[in-house]
C-alpha cells in the first residue's frame, strides 16, 4: 500500500517528525511505500504542489498528526485530499487525538479513524486488516472508526514492550538526517508519574519502555556521520534509571560523538555526578518540570516535588556548566494570582532566563489528562460555551482561584519579563 | 492603450505568466493605472481578480497577499472582489492562511467610502473569526490595511478612522514617503499602545506600484528572515524566491537586483546586491517604530550568512552598516571579529588589522582578537609579530579550536625564523592539542632537520606523507625527506625520493642540485653530472653547479675537463672555496704529470 503520513504544525519552524518517522519505519519493513510530509511555518507548499504530489503517489491511506491545536486545520486537510483522491483512508493519531471521544467523528467526517493504541501495532494491524480486503467498518483493534450505522471502538491493543521491536526511523533512512539542524531521539516513552494536568499516564500506564543502550548508540553514530550533532531526547524522564543513563552517557563519551545534547527529566533524579558526566558527554541544556513554586499547587497536580531539590537541582546544572531551562504553567489548580506571581519569582531568583522553554504557557486541559476528565474537582471552571467533540477545554477556563482577567495579566506579566518576547521554542 | 511600462494589457491568464515553482508566501497584487483616456476599468479589474483567483492555489500555506490600488479606477471595489475570492477560498479549503494588506491612498474626505469597504470587509472576515473562536486558533483571515499618506501631517486628521481600524482587527500600517521620514518622527507619536502596526517609508512620491512594491517586498524579506530558524538564499531559493507580483503580464518573480526583473541567466546569485538594497529600504521604518534591534538582528543575520555562502567581501558593509551609529562599546566583539574575518578572508588584511586593533583597544584581553591579529601579521610574513600575537593569544587563556590553530602557527612562524627549538616546543604543543596533519608533521621535520636531527627528522617527514599532504605540499615533503636522508648518509634511500619529487616538479633546481650530490656520494659520477647540468639548464648563472660537474669529472680522472669546468665556475663566482682548491691541485697534477 502507499501511505502518506502528514505532520502540519504552521506554529513554528519545521522539525524531524520523529513519531511519524517510527510510523513509517514501521511500515516499510512490513513492505509498504510510505511518503512522510513535515510542514512547519517556515515550509514551502501550495496546494498546487499538494495536489501534484497525491496525484503521483496515490496514497491508500493517509495519517496525519493530531492535536487540539491543529485538529482543524488537520481535518482540512483530509478534506482535501478526499477530493483528490475519495479512496484514501483518512486516519489520525498523536497524543491528543488517542483520548478524542469516538463520537467527534460526526464533527469530522472527513477523518475515518482514530488511533487508540501505539501508532506503530495499530498501524501494522490496520495495513494487515486493509491488505485482507475486509473494509474498516468493522472493528479493527487498536482503533476506532466509523461502521455502517454507528461509530465503533475496536480492541485494546497492547505495545511493545521492547521498544527496540520498533525499527530505527534513521537507521533505516526514512527521516533524512542531512540537512537536519538537530536531530530527535526518543530513548524511552512513558513517564512512572501522575501529574494530573498530563496525558501521559492514562497513554503508557505508570511504566517506562526503553530502547537499547545499544540501538541509542548506533542512532547517534549514525547521525554523527552524517554530519548532525545536535541532539533533542523528548523522552519526559530522561534520567529515570539513572544506572542506565550513566551507561549511556559513558558509551557516549567513549565514541567522542561531539554531540550537544538537549534533554528534560525531573529535578529530583539528578545529582552532581551524574551531570558531570552529562557534561562530558555533551549536554548543553537541561529542562526541568517546575510548574509551580507553590507547594500546594504541587499537592494538588500530584507532582510531588520539593522545591529546595528544584533550586538544588539548577544550581548543580550550572555549576556542571550546563544551561538550565524550567517548564512552568499558570492557571494551576490552587493557584491563586500570587502563587503565578511568585513562580516567577521562583524563576528568575534562581538565575534562570526568562527564554524559550523557560517561557511558560497556561495549562491546556486536554484530553487523557485526569483534569480533563473531572475539571470541577480540580476547581477548574471552563466556560460556559459549546465546544465541537473533538475539542477540549483547552486554554477556555478560570479557576476558583484565578479569574480570566488574572490569568491573562499573569500571561502579561510572563511575556515583559521574556528575553525573547515570549516566543515558545521547543528544544 | 498604454500603461506605466510602455506594455499593452492584454488578458490576464496564469498560462501566459510564469507558473511559480515554489509556494509564494507574499505576493503583489497591482491594480495599475492607466495612462490616457482611462477605458474599461472595471473590466481589467475583472480580469485582474480572475487571475488574483488563479493565482491562489500557488499560495504557500500560510501567505500575506498584498493589493496595491491605483489612483485612478475604483481601488475599493477591486480590493473587495479579491477579499471576496479569497475568503472563498479559503473556506473552501480549511487549513489555509491568508492575511490580505490593501495599500491605498487615505484621506479624511473619504473616510465615509472606505468605512463601507471595510464594514464590507466585516462581513467577509466574520465567519473566520467565529471559526477562530470556536476552534481556538487564531482567525485563517485577516486584513491589515497599508494607509499611503502623502505627508506625515496628514496622518493626525485621520486617527478617528485608525482606531476605527484598530477596533475592528485591522490594524493598520501607514506608508509614507521617505521624505517624510523627519516629520514623521517629529508630529507622529506611537506610545504605548499605538493605532497602528508598522510606519513604511517608500521612495515614492505617490500612490505608485514599483516603488511601492519595492519596499514592501523589502519588509516582507526581514519578516522572514526575523521570524525563520534559518535563511538560505542560493541560486535556487533566493531571498525573495517565495515573493511574486500578480499584474497584467501574470504572475512575476521579484528581484531588486536587475530592476525587478530575476535575471537567472546572469548566473550570479540574486541576493547579494539586494542585501545593501533591502536594508537601506527598511532601516528608517524599523528605527520610527521602535525596532531597531530587530533591524540590527536582520543585518546580522544577512550579514552573517553572506559570510557563510562566501560573499565575504560583500558581508563587509552590511557589518559595517550594523555597527553605525552605536557606542564602540555597544558592538559585540564576536560581531567585530566576525567582520574582521570577511576582510581577512578576501585578501584585505590591512582593513582586518585596522578592525583588530580597534578590537583589541576595546577588549584588550580577548585571545581571539590577538589570536586574528596573528593570523594578519603571519598573512604580512612578519613572523617575530606573528608568533609574539599567538603568544599572546595563548597567554590569554584561547581556547579550542584556535589554541591548536594558534600552537601550529605559532611553531610554523618560528620555522620560518630558523627558531627550531622554539618552534618544535610550540608544534608538540598543537600536536597535544589534538592537531595531527601532514603539515605539523612536516614542520616538526624540518625543526629536527635544523636542530641537526636528520634521522628524527626523516621519521616525521614519513609521516608527514602517510598523513596525506595537499597536493601543493607533496613535492615539499619529498624533497624535504630526501634531504633528511642525504643528511643522514643514506643516499642511496635518498635518491627514489628524488625521483618521486621529480615527478611532481622537473624544474626544481634544489632537488636536481640534491640528486646530483647524492649520486656523487654513491660514485655514480656520470648519473650526478647529467643533474647538476640539469641545474644550469634551470639556472645558467648557478656557479656551484659548474663546480659540481667539475667535482664529478675530477673523480672520473677527467682532469683536464674538471680544470675547464672549475674556472668556468670561479669567473662566475670566485669564492667556491672547494673549486679553487680542487683547481689548484688539478693544475699542479698536470704540471707534474707533463714534467715527467
Amino acid at each position: 500500500m502507499n501511505i502518506l503520513l502528514l505532520e502540519y504544525n504552521p506554529f513554528q519552524p519545521v522539525q524531524a517528525p520523529i513519531s511519524l518517522g517510527y510510523l513509517a519505519a514501521t511500515a516499510k519493513r512490513d513492505g509498504h511505500q510510505v511518503e512522510v510530509l513535515a510542514l512547519g511555518s517556515d515550509s514551502g507548499m501550495s496546494l498546487h504542489e499538494f495536489s501534484g504530489r497525491i496525484r503521483r503517489f496515490c496514497p491508500d491511506m493517509a495519517g496525519f498528526s493530531t492535536y487540539q491545536r491543529n485538529i482543524f486545520l488537520v481535518h482540512g486537510w483530509a478534506k482535501f485530499l478526499k477530493q483528490l483522491h475519495p479512496e484514501c483512508i483518512t486516519v489520525i493519531g498523536g497524543p491528543q487525538a488517542v483520548f478524542l471521544p469516538t463520537r467527534a467523528l460526526s464533527d469530522l467526517p472527513f477523518f475515518d479513524m482514530i488511533c487508540r493504541a501505539e501508532g506503530e501495532r495499530a498501524l501494522l494491524e490496520l495495513l494487515r486488516r486493509t491488505s485482507t480486503g475486509r473494509g474498516v467498518s468493522e472493528p479493527v483493534s487498536g482503533w476506532s472508526g466509523r461502521g455502517r450505522a454507528s461509530f465503533w471502538d475496536g480492541p485494546a491493543l497492547e505495545p511493545a514492550t521492547d521498544l527496540d521491536d520498533y525499527p530505527s526511523p534513521y537507521l533505516d533512512g526514512t527521516l533524512a538526517v542531512a540537512g537536519m539542524g538537530e536531530a530527535i531521539l526518543l530513548a524511552s516513552r512513558g513517564c512512572p508519574y501522575r501529574c494530573s494536568f498530563c496525558y501521559t499516564p492514562a497513554a503508557f500506564g505508570k511504566r517506562i519502555r526503553v530502547h537499547s543502550v545499544d540501538r541509542v548508540l548506533e542512532e547517534m553514530k549514525w547521525i554523527a556521520r552524517n554530519g548532525v550533532h545536535r541532539f533533542w531526547f523528548a523522552d519526559p524522564s530522561f534520567t529515570f534509571d539513572a544506572a542506565r543513563v550513566q551507561g549511556l552517557l559513558d558509551r557516549i563519551l567513549s565514541l567522542d560523538l561531539q554531540a550537544e545534547i538537549w534533554l528534560e527529566t525531573r529535578a529530583d533524579l539528578v545529582d552532581a555526578h551524574l551531570l558531570g558526566m552529562m557534561k562530558r558527554a555533551g549536554v548543553h541544556t537541561v529542562a526541568y518540570g517546575l510548574e509551580s513554586a507553590s507547594e500546594e499547587v504541587l499537592r494538588r497536580i500530584r507532582k510531588p516535588l520539593d522545591l529546595r531539590q528544584v533550586e538544588q537541582a539548577v544550581r548543580l546544572t550550572r555549576e556542571a556548566g550546563i544551561h538550565v531551562e524550567l517548564f512552568s504553567q499558570y492557571g494551576l489548580p490552587g493557584e491563586r494570582y500570587e502563587d503565578a506571581v511568585k513562580t516567577l519569582r521562583f524563576v528568575r531568583e534562581n538565575g534562570v532566563e526568562v527564554r524559550g522553554n523557560t517561557n511558560p504557557q497556561q495549562m491546556q486541559i486536554y484530553f487523557g489528562s485526569e483534569i480533563q476528565r473531572c475539571p470541577h474537582e480540580y476547581g477548574i471552571l471552563p466556560f460556559d460555551e459549546p465546544l465541537p467533540a473533538y475539542l477540549s477545554v483547552g486554554a477556555r477556563f478560570e479557576t476558583r482561584w484565578m479569574k480570566a482577567q488574572e490569568i491573562q495579566e499573569i500571561g502579561r506579566l510572563w511575556k515583559q519579563a521574556s528575553l525573547d518576547g515570549g516566543k515558545h521554542i521547543v528544544s | 492603450m498604454e500603461y506605466e511600462n510602455g506594455r499593452s494589457f492584454s488578458t490576464v491568464s496564469l498560462e501566459e505568466g510564469k507558473v511559480p515553482t515554489t509556494a509564494v508566501t507574499t505576493l503583489f497584487c497591482l491594480q495599475r493605472a492607466a495612462r490616457g483616456v482611462p477605458q474599461d476599468l472595471r473590466g481589467r479589474d475583472v480580469r485582474m481578480c480572475r487571475a488574483f483567483r488563479e493565482s491562489l492555489p500557488y499560495l504557500n500555506l500560510v501567505s500575506t497577499c498584498y493589493l496595491v490600488g491605483s489612483r485612478d479606477g475604483d481601488a475599493a471595489r477591486f480590493f473587495l472582489d479579491c477579499v471576496e475570492e479569497a475568503g472563498d477560498f479559503l473556506a473552501q479549503h480549511g487549513f489555509l492562511q491568508v492575511s490580505m494588506r490593501p495599500v491605498h491612498a487615505f484621506s479624511h474626505p473619504e473616510t465615509e467610502t472606505w468605512m463601507a469597504l471595510y464594514e464590507r470587509f466585516l462581513l467577509c472576515l466574520k465567519p473566520f473569526q467565529q471559526e477562530g473562536y470556536r476552534e481556538q486558533i487564531v482567525a485563517r483571515f485577516r486584513i491589515f490595511p497599508v494607509l499611503f499618506f502623502p505627508h506625515a501631517d496628514a496622518v493626525e486628521s485621520c486617527r478617528p478612522f485608525l482606531r476605527y481600524l484598530k477596533g475592528n482587527f485591522f490594524l493598520p500600517s501607514l506608508l509614507l514617503p521617505m521624505t517624510e521620514a523627519r516629520a514623521a518622527a517629529k508630529g507622529l507619536c506611537s506610545g504605548s499602545d499605538p493605532d497602528w502596526e508598522r510606519m513604511y517609508f517608500t521612495r515614492a512620491e505617490f500612490l505608485a506600484a514599483e516603488p511601492i512594491v519595492e519596499t514592501l517586498r523589502s519588509h516582507a524579506v526581514c519578516d522572514r528572515v526575523l521570524d525563520r530558524s534559518g535563511t538560505d538564499f542560493s541560486e535556487e531559493r533566493p531571498l525573495c524566491g517565495e515573493i511574486r507580483v500578480l499584474e497584467d503580464a501574470g504572475l512575476r518573480p521579484v528581484c531588486g537586483e536587475t530592476g525587478n526583473r530575476h535575471d537567472r541567466r546572469s548566473g550570479r546569485v540574486p541576493c547579494v546586491p539586494c542585501v545593501p538594497n533591502i536594508l537601506g529600504e527598511v532601516e528608517e521604518s524599523f528605527r520610527q517604530d521602535g525596532r531597531e534591534g530587530s533591524w540590527r538582528q536582520v543585518a546580522e543575520r544577512l550579514a552573517g550568512v553572506l559570510q557563510e555562502k562566501g560573499h565575504k567581501a560583500e558581508a563587509v558593509p552590511v557589518w559595517d552598516r550594523c555597527f553605525r551609529g552605536r557606542p564602540p562599546g555597544d558592538i559585540p566583539l564576536h560581531q567585530r571579529l566576525q567582520k574582521a574575518l570577511c576582510r581577512y578572508d578576501s585578501g584585505d588584511l590591512e582593513g582586518a588589522m585596522t578592525d583588530l586593533a580597534e578590537a583589541c583597544r576595546l577588549h584588550p584581553d580577548s585571545p581571539e582578537v590577538r589570536f586574528y591579529m596573528g593570523r594578519c601579521e603571519f598573512g604580512w610574513r612578519d613572523y617575530i609579530e606573528a608568533a609574539d600575537r599567538f603568544s599572546e593569544a595563548l597567554e590569554r587563556g584561547l581556547a579550542n579550536p584556535m589554541k591548536q590553530e594558534a600552537e601550529y602557527l605559532r611553531g610554523e612562524s618560528h620555522v620560518h625564523l630558523e627558531e627550531y627549538e622554539e618552534a618544535l616546543r610550540a608544534l608538540r604543543k598543537a600536536e597535544e592539542e589534538g592537531r595531527a596533519d601532514s603539515p605539523l608533521y612536516f614542520y616538526q621535520g624540518l625543526c629536527l632537520l635544523g636542530t641537526g636531527d636528520p634521522s628524527g627528522a626523516v621519521a616525521l617527514l614519513q609521516k608527514a606523507w602517510t598523513a596525506g599532504p595537499s597536493q601543493g605540499d607533496r613535492f615539499h615533503v619529498l624533497f624535504y625527506t630526501a634531504h633528511a636522508l642525504k643528511e643522514s648518509g643514506s643516499f642511496c634511500e635518498a635518491l627514489p625520493y628524488c625521483e618521486r619529487a621529480e615527478a611532481l616538479d622537473a624544474n626544481h633546481q634544489e632537488l636536481f642540485n640534491l640528486k646530483g650530490f647524492c649520486h656523487f656520494k654513491l660514485g655514480q659520477h656520470e648519473a650526478a653530472i647529467r643533474c647538476f647540468r640539469r641545474c644550469i639548464e634551470i639556472d645558467p648563472r648557478s656557479a656551484i653547479d659548474y663546480a659540481n660537474i667539475g667535482s664529478n669529472l675530477r673523480e672520473m680522472g677527467d682532469l683536464e675537463g674538471a680544470a675547464a669546468v672549475y674556472r668556468q665556475a670561479l669567473a662566475m663566482d670566485p669564492d667556491i672555496g672547494f673549486a679553487r682548491e680542487s683547481l689548484q691541485r688539478i693544475e699542479k697534477t698536470l704540471k707534474s704529470g707533463s714534467a715527467a
